[in-house]
């Protein structure tokens, strides 16, 4: 699991109406100012991530970098499908609520691909029927699957070798 | 011309920041939002500014609210015509005709520039 290093830890106990102060040393690493908000999340794990929620001015780099985040989110599966109006009132209300995307990924956590494939299928099942998957979707579907399936028979082959191998020497040991 | 959107986790929070932002005006925003994404998925928004310089030829920006702006890039776009920003600095700036797109990225949304 690639978490990363933790570079400021701190604490701080929670007070009426769930407020909590967030420690300087994190504020600063983080770079924070007074009215930025900052999105509050807990993986399967149970590890919760803070990020700020920054909304960049237009037209400066850190702008083009969110954007370009934006692309990498994307082509590494770190999306919601909307296909429709209904989908698109469903999945803004979840926002409000503060929900999870219904199909998402998260490269940092699921560095393991069996458990990876794992999840993509019940995320499948949320996103829509399979026949409704689109091109780009399908073909990494089937890219994980092939990888898992060849690695799945290298190994069986594998392990058939070395047991005929064992079985061969032990037939020259007896006829020795 | 139905589409397909693929809103990005990324999208997904500053959605969320906005809201929380715009607190006591959520029913607007969402009014907003369903305004404008729901027309990039019904096709009938097939047009919009293109972001940036004119070599960045398939990002999309178009208004949301309180001069916070969508940043979008459809999967197929062509240039529309060229419009010059006299209320601006001046600068030339391509309109993208993204009619033909069956899927739409959403990628950011920015806030005001100084």
């Amino acid at each position: 699991m690639a978490e990363g290093l933790i570079m400021a830890r701190g604490y701080a106990r929670l007070r009426e109406r769930n407020q909590v102060t967030v420690p300087p040393g994190i504020v600063e690493r983080m770079g924070l100012r007074l009215g930025d908000v900052i999105e509050f999340s807990v993986n399967s794990r149970g590890v919760v991530q803070l990020h700020p929620a920054k909304i960049v001015k237009a037209g400066t780099p850190e702008a083009s970098q969110e954007e370009q985040a934006a692309v990498r989110d994307i082509s590494e599966g770190r999306f919601t499908l909307v296909r429709s109006l209904e989908e698109l009132r469903e999945h803004v209300d979840g926002i409000r609520r503060g929900e999870t995307p219904a199909f998402s990924g998260n490269a940092e956590t699921e560095t393991d691909p069996v458990e990876q494939l794992l999840n993509v299928v019940p995320a499948m099942q949320v996103a829509g029927p399979i026949t409704h998957l689109t091109e780009e979707q399908r073909q990494d579907v089937e890219q994980l699957l092939q990888a898992h399936l060849t690695n799945f028979f290298s190994n069986l082959l594998g392990q058939q070798y070395k047991i005929r191998k064992h079985e061969e020497g032990a037939a020259e040991r007896e006829q020795i | 011309m139905k589409r397909v959107l693929r809103s990005a986790n990324r999208f997904d929070d500053k959605l969320g920041g906005l809201f929380e932002t715009l607190h006591g005006r959520e029913e607007e925003l969402q009014a907003a939002v369903n305004r404008l994404l729901g027309g990039l998925i019904d096709g009938t928004v097939n047009w919009a500014p293109q972001l940036g310089p004119m070599w960045n030829y398939d990002v999309c920006i178009l208004p949301l609210i309180d001069k916070h702006s969508v940043v979008f890039r459809p999967n197929e776009s062509k240039p529309k015509y060229i419009e010059i920003i006299y209320s601006g600095t001046g600068k030339k700036q391509a309109i993208l005709d993204f009619a033909a797109a069956t899927r739409i990225d959403m990628l950011n949304i920015e806030g005001p520039a100084d």
